[in-house]
């Protein structure tokens, strides 16, 4: 694979991405309440699931895109669930 | 035995199974005779396991040309109102003082269709300075960011837009 | 031609790692939750698509990019509705917020005094 500037450009967003991930782990450990960790951790979601697509791009394994479809699909799911039970009590 | 079920709708039955064989075949890499076997019993086996939950008396939906292309109108000023709300939450996020001024206002939507209730409250959450907390009824919870925000919710041209697709339903009855 | 759509590509590419770089600064800056959720609820969605426009130009094939347009839209539908769904359960647990906040009441006068989520009064 030859080197061009957007495959500079995609490892230092990859790169920029795991930073941010870190920067949002000050929400997500300090965070004063339960609502502020789940915004930490979405926007940490977010971010893995672009780096996976990336990663894909750049190692040329297209099967990682399923991988980050159905990621999209239970991560927010999870989230929904930890947020129902945090608002009524219960899951049900 | 009574896990048997009886189809109770048997045109939506097929409707929503075509739908997702449709699905199957943007996603599966290649159109083999294992891979359309593999999905038309997935498909049809899912629609039967699901379907006391899939079909439920309610407002019949149903969608107009005229509809379709107002919608693409409103997606258009949505992207556009994105841009906006991007940039702004930029300037005050990167400004050293940061000049918010927060606060909650209770509207009244104009909107009568579930639909267009849920569809407005997304597009108040992506754009400038508002996110939309609860909807009850015709009652918006809104948190707006700053004053100016707060004060242009109330009367949003997006609304009278989302009125004007509601109205043209084929479906619509009422006010 | 080749040199411009690669610049187009870097383009798209840095302006949605700005964005995304915006709304985590906002989630560690702002004061209280309901700020912090409108940082990261429109920038993560703006820089999401646009990194996501940037790669749909360079993963070749017709299936490729059908999957990267179906990731693109459920991010879009479903990042404001989680957004709702973090709102409403800070405002039921009643979790505080910053001291200047106004509350304004833009429906039928006089006040109902009870709020749409059932809780006691929206000024308490």
């Amino acid at each position: 694979m030859e080197r061009t500037i957007v495959t500079f450009s995609l490892e230092a967003v990859f790169l920029g991405l795991v930073i941010l991930s870190f920067m949002s782990l000050y929400r997500i450990i300090w965070g004063p309440h339960a609502s502020d960790r789940i915004v930490g951790t979405n926007v940490v979601m977010t971010n893995v699931i672009l780096a996976i697509i990336i990663l894909a791009h750049l190692f040329h394994n297209y099967t990682y895109l399923d991988v980050a479809f159905v990621y999209t699909l239970s991560a927010f799911v999870g989230s929904l669930c930890v947020l129902k039970s945090l608002s009524k009590g219960r899951l049900s | 035995m009574y896990y048997i079920k009886r189809i109770i709708d048997p045109k939506g039955f097929l409707i929503i199974t075509v739908i997702l064989l449709g699905f199957w075949f943007l996603m599966s890499p290649t159109l083999s005779v294992v891979n359309i076997i593999i999905g038309t019993s997935c498909c049809l086996g899912i629609t039967y396991f699901w379907s006391p939950d899939l079909f439920r008396p309610g407002s019949p939906m149903g969608f107009t040309p005229i509809q379709v292309i107002k919608l693409m109108g409103y997606l258009v000023h949505l992207g556009y109102n994105i841009l906006i709300a991007n940039f702004a939450v930029a300037k005050i996020v990167l400004s050293p003082k940061m000049p918010i001024s927060p606060g909650f206002i209770l509207l009244q939507t104009k909107l009568r269709k579930e639909l267009s209730r849920v569809l407005y409250a997304n597009s108040i959450t992506l754009t400038p300075g508002t996110i939309t907390i609860d909807l009850n009824g015709d009652r918006l919870l809104v948190h707006a960011i700053t004053d100016e925000a707060a004060e242009g919710v109330a009367n949003w041209y997006m609304e009278d837009k989302m009125r004007g697709i509601e109205v043209s339903s084929k479906f619509w009855s009422g006010p | 031609m080749k040199l411009l759509m690669e610049l187009v590509v870097c383009f798209l590419l840095w302006s949605g790692m700005f964005f995304l770089f915006v709304g985590t600064l906002g989630l560690i800056r702002l004061p209280d939750i309901y700020t912090r959720m409108h940082a990261t609820s429109k920038c993560d969605t703006l820089g999401t698509g646009l990194i996501l426009l940037a790669l749909m130009t360079q993963v070749g094939g017709y299936n490729e990019v059908v999957k990267l347009v179906m990731i693109g839209a459920f991010i879009w539908t479903i990042n404001p509705l989680v957004t709702h769904a973090i709102g409403s359960t800070a405002y039921i647990r009643g979790e505080d917020h910053t001291a200047e906040t106004f509350f304004k009441d833009c429906y039928d006068l006089p006040y109902p005094g009870k709020d749409v989520t059932g809780k006691e009064d929206i000024r308490a």
